[in-house]
Formats: C-alpha cells, sequence, structure tokens
C-alpha cells in the first residue's frame, strides 16, 4: 500500500501537530487503519472543544477590568520613568521593533505559519488534522468559517468531513456538516473546490454555494448553534445554520445567493469587522426591504447587537424591544431578552431588568441561562449594596 | 476586588491598528490606555484558557486574569517575538494557574467542585444525556491530568496554537511539549471511548 509500515499512535498523534513528513501523511490518507486511529484522536479532540469555555459576563469582566486598571496604577511602570503616550509609545514601539529584529536574528529558522483563522459556530466539532504547510481541518458537526490567506508554492489547505473534502486557494468561506456528512459550502472571496465522495466535483466562486444532493431519507437539521449571549458571536453561524437547516432541499450546484442574503451577509461582515455603525446600517435595510422576509428576524436581532456593540445603547434598547414585540416566538426571545436585561442593568433600570433576566431564565440555551442567572445575581448583589 | 474608579484615555479606534507587540510595549510605559485594550484584545483567549485549565473557581480564575495581565505588564521587557502576544500571554496564565494549583489542599477543592458540578448536571434533564456524558468524562479526564499535560492539550489542541509556539511560550523544549501532549490526548480519547462503550 505505501513504503513504510503503520506508524505508532505517538507518531499519528505528532503529526498533528508538526509539520513533516509528507511520506506519513500520504500513508494515513490512503491506509484505513491509521486513518481511523487519526480520526478517534482528532474525534476526542473536537468533542473537547465543546466543553463551555466559561467567557464571562459584561458585569464580570467590567469587574476584572477596573480591578485590573486600579492595581496597574498602584504600581510602577515597567519603565523607571513614566512618560507620556506619545514619547513613551513611540519609545517602545521603537524598541520592540528592535528587540523583535535582533531575536529574529539569532533564532532558529520559524516553523511555515499557518494561512488559516478558523472561526467555529458554537458547538462545531472540528479539529486541526495537520500543521502547514498541508494544513487539514477535519470537521465532524456544526459550522466553521475559514479565512484562507493566498498559499505559497507547496502549500496547501483542505477541510475534510466523512463524505467529501474542500480543496482551498486562498479564500474565505464556510462549511457545514450534520453527522459527520458535508451539507453545504459557502464561498465570500475567492474559490474552492468542493469534492463530495459519490457526487459531481464542484468549483464554487465568490458569492456561490454549494449544497448536498438530497439522500433517501430526509435529514435532521443540525441543531441551532449556541450562543454566547454578552459578545456576539462570529459571523458564521446565522448563515450556517440556515445551510445547514436547509440541506434536505439542496442540490450539488452552484447558486447565487439572493439580494437580501447578500445584504445579510454584508451587515455580517461589516459585524465582523466592528464596523457597528455599518453593520446596523445593513441589517436595517434587510429588514427595511423584507419585513416580513425569511431573514427579517436575525435581522432584526443582530441589529440590536451591532448597535449595542457600537455603544450606541438607547438605540439598542429600542431595536431590542422592537424585535420582542415583532417576534415573540422566536428562538432569539430568550436571548435578546438577557442582552437589554444587561443593558437596563447598566442603565440602572432594575425592575425592568429582573423582569428580561426571569424571560431568559426560560429559554432552552444553557449560555442564555447563564446569563439569565449571573443579571439577576447582579441586581440581588446591588440592591444588597444599598 | 477593587472597584475603584481609574480615568484613562481610551485608545478609541487608534486601538484596532495598533499591533498586538505595540499594544504590550505601551502598556509597559504605564500608559494604563494601552493595557485596556491589551485587555480588550485578549481578555476573553485568557478567560476562556484558564476556565478550560478548571484551575479556580471563578473569583479565583477573576484574580488569575487579573494578575496574568499585570504580570504581562511587568514581564512586557522579556517579551522577544518567539511566539505571538497572545500565546505568550496563555503561558503566563499557565504558569500562575501552575501557582494557584500548588498544595494538596486546592487540590482537594478542585475535585470537590468538579464533583458538584457533575451532581447538578446529571440531575438535569437533556435529550443530549450521551453528548454530556461523553463531555463530562472530557473534563473528568483534563481535571485529573496533572497541569503540565492539560496545559499542552489546552493550548494545543483547544486553542488551536501550534506545537512549536506553544513550547517556546512555556519554555520547555519540543520534544516535552509532544510527550506531554500525546499523554493528555491519550487520557481524552480514552475518557470518549469509556463514554460511549
Amino acid at each position: 500500500m505505501t513504503r513504510f509500515a503503520c506508524p505508532s499512535e505517538d507518531e499519528l498523534s505528532r503529526a498533528l501537530q508538526s509539520a513533516g513528513d509528507a511520506g506519513l501523511a500520504q500513508h494515513v490518507a490512503a491506509c484505513p487503519r491509521c486513518r481511523a486511529v487519526r480520526d478517534e484522536l482528532l474525534r476526542a479532540i473536537a468533542l473537547a472543544k465543546a466543553l463551555p469555555s466559561n467567557v464571562p459576563e459584561a458585569a464580570r469582566r467590567e469587574e476584572v477590568r477596573a480591578s485590573l486598571l486600579a492595581s496597574a496604577a498602584a504600581e510602577p511602570s515597567a519603565f523607571a520613568a513614566r512618560t507620556s503616550w506619545a514619547a513613551g509609545g513611540v519609545v517602545a514601539v521603537a524598541a520592540v521593533i528592535l528587540a523583535l529584529g535582533l531575536a529574529r536574528g539569532r533564532r532558529a529558522p520559524e516553523p511555515a505559519r499557518s494561512r488559516v483563522v478558523v472561526w467555529p459556530a458554537s458547538g462545531a466539532g472540528y479539529a486541526i488534522a495537520s500543521p502547514p504547510p498541508l494544513e487539514t481541518i477535519r470537521l465532524w458537526e456544526g459550522a466553521i468559517d475559514l479565512d484562507v490567506q493566498p498559499l505559497g508554492p507547496g502549500e496547501r489547505v483542505r477541510v475534510e468531513v466523512g463524505d467529501g473534502e474542500i480543496e482551498v486557494r486562498g479564500t474565505r468561506f464556510q462549511v457545514a456538516a450534520v453527522a459527520d456528512r458535508l451539507v453545504g459550502v459557502e464561498v465570500t472571496h475567492g474559490r474552492v473546490e468542493v469534492r463530495p465522495r459519490g457526487a459531481a466535483l464542484a468549483t464554487l466562486g465568490a458569492g456561490q454555494r454549494w449544497r448536498a444532493p438530497p439522500r433517501g431519507a430526509p435529514e435532521r437539521p443540525s441543531q441551532p448553534a449556541e450562543r454566547p449571549v454578552a459578545e456576539p458571536p462570529r459571523a458564521i453561524a446565522p448563515r450556517l445554520r440556515r445551510v445547514a437547516a436547509r440541506a434536505e432541499a439542496g442540490v450539488a450546484r452552484a447558486v447565487a445567493p439572493t439580494r437580501q442574503e447578500a445584504l445579510y451577509d454584508d451587515a455580517w461582515d461589516a459585524l465582523r469587522a466592528r464596523r457597528f455603525d455599518e453593520a446596523a446600517t445593513g441589517f436595517g435595510r434587510v429588514l427595511a426591504e423584507s419585513p416580513s422576509g425569511p431573514l427579517a428576524d436575525e435581522a432584526g436581532f443582530w441589529r440590536a447587537i451591532a448597535l449595542a456593540r457600537g455603544k450606541k445603547n438607547a438605540e439598542a434598547v429600542a431595536a431590542l424591544r422592537a424585535f420582542l414585540a415583532t417576534y415573540p416566538a422566536s428562538p432569539r426571545r430568550g436571548e435578546a431578552s438577557a442582552i437589554l436585561g444587561w443593558l437596563f442593568v447598566d442603565a440602572h433600570r432594575t425592575e425592568e431588568a429582573a423582569a428580561l433576566f426571569r424571560t431568559a431564565a426560560e429559554d432552552p440555551h444553557e449560555s442564555v441561562r447563564a446569563s439569565a442567572r449571573e443579571g439577576s445575581g447582579a441586581l440581588a448583589r446591588s440592591s444588597a449594596g444599598h | 476586588m477593587s472597584s475603584k474608579l481609574v480615568s484613562l484615555r481610551r485608545f478609541g479606534d487608534a486601538a484596532t491598528a495598533m499591533s498586538d507587540e505595540a499594544l504590550l510595549a505601551a502598556s509597559a510605559t504605564g500608559d494604563l490606555a494601552a493595557l485596556d485594550a491589551l485587555f480588550d484584545r485578549f481578555h476573553v483567549a485568557v478567560f476562556r484558557f484558564l476556565g478550560r485549565l478548571a484551575a479556580a473557581d471563578e473569583a479565583a480564575r477573576d484574580d488569575l486574569v487579573q494578575a496574568t495581565f499585570l504580570e504581562a505588564r511587568r514581564g512586557a521587557k522579556r517579551f522577544r517575538g518567539g511566539s505571538s502576544v497572545k500565546t505568550w500571554m496563555l503561558g503566563i496564565a499557565a504558569n500562575l494557574a501552575r501557582q494557584h494549583l500548588r498544595g494538596e489542599r486546592r487540590r482537594r477543592e478542585k475535585h470537590a467542585r468538579y464533583a458538584e458540578g457533575l451532581q447538578v448536571v446529571a440531575e438535569r434533564p437533556d435529550e443530549q444525556v450521551e453528548r454530556r456524558e461523553i463531555l463530562h468524562e472530557i473534563e473528568s479526564a483534563l481535571v485529573g491530568l496533572p497541569h503540565d499535560l492539560c496545559v499542552a492539550f489546552v493550548l494545543c489542541d483547544l486553542e488551536d496554537i501550534p506545537g512549536v509556539e506553544a513550547a517556546r511560550a512555556l519554555g520547555v523544549p519540543q520534544g516535552t511539549l509532544w510527550r506531554r501532549l500525546h499523554v493528555a490526548r491519550k487520557a481524552v480519547r480514552a475518557a470518549v471511548e469509556k463514554a460511549t462503550r
């Protein structure tokens, strides 16, 4: 089969992190036994990624920030004399640049740098299967968004799913899988090649999408991704949730997004780039052009989030209220309630905040319930303090 | 935790244009706005990392996060660019967490906390029982691992930091990191097998 015997599990494990032996990579690709061992390791890693990550709620984070800055103010800086930012910063930056230059001169050659940034949707099951220059990301479940820088000679980036793979050439795209089956690919820019097993190969360009062909039995849509409440998640979640949900009716072809989807995606790009005003305007356009369209509730929610992230709290409050009034049955009701509750905490509107946290406490998602508990706790502490 | 108010000038848009290294260097000059911006940029990663190490309860974790940023500010001149600033800071957090965990009493508390968590979850009805069982087996395996092994696994496999960079940040030879990582992976894989048997 290959030129050498099967590697040990130790060697397979090491190959996940060290760029290395092309022969070993070829062997693993061709040997079902080694591939299975490697997949078991990767599967365990992917499952471990799904452990709760304990990212703090806004109130706790701000408490830590305040304490950090107070402590820092009370101790001398790392430099003997304090200088103004302009002078000190320039000097320090110059020092760092110099230090970096000197350090680089002494160091061993740098290992190949990764060309990929993976933005997982909450609950996505994935693992890095091989490092650069032949980077492979193994995906089982959920959605991931990938930013791939232009590749150099000899560099490759692939995403593997149980029944196919995607080869990338410097692009940004999203991949969704359900139960280790590839269900959708969507390209923001650049080109990717989709190689599903048992279906036609497809090459996608910017704005094009691929959907899995229908199977005999209807597919179960993926679970909606859980989202942290205080921090909006990465851009992929809403789009890819749609990809997974619509996979049943999909066909193996590339289709252009609708105008609403394009507007929505642009707004998401702006939100991810922290251009909050532009994002809020973009989601607002989706709402204005199609107030009862399939993306309206999502657009309403994310418009409010963009406003909140842009520190336009009064407008965010109004937007969240409008969202809750217009889409009372939205699956994001609990999440929106929790966020609005926190905004009211900040505004010292404790009674309204408490009512919203009670609503959020009924949400099916643990992250939302946890946020509601935190909020109620913050209110209780606040009232005890008075 | 102190709630003393500190006045500082926010960087605003300027901070987003600054490199991580520049922010770190600026914070070392005593500029609180730079430290604030550094906190904005990395607090999620540091909280998440310490949370995954299960190294402390929430209050202690907050203190560890704060200590990580203070130590980064104090030690900025030691940063040589052998890894990204984020990885370097996670290395600091790992060392602080190790110090925190020293002592059998704390270790016992850690296990007790975990057992409490298990009881709470076991009582909660949920259709995804099997998945939860797997996750709790994994969590149990990670809690039971020696600190350095857990750090290697969290850094490389959960935070997706390349092994070479992680080894530099932790100040250990690459071979040591590989060994720790492999032992940790075997433990996690065994936990998954146990839960799915």
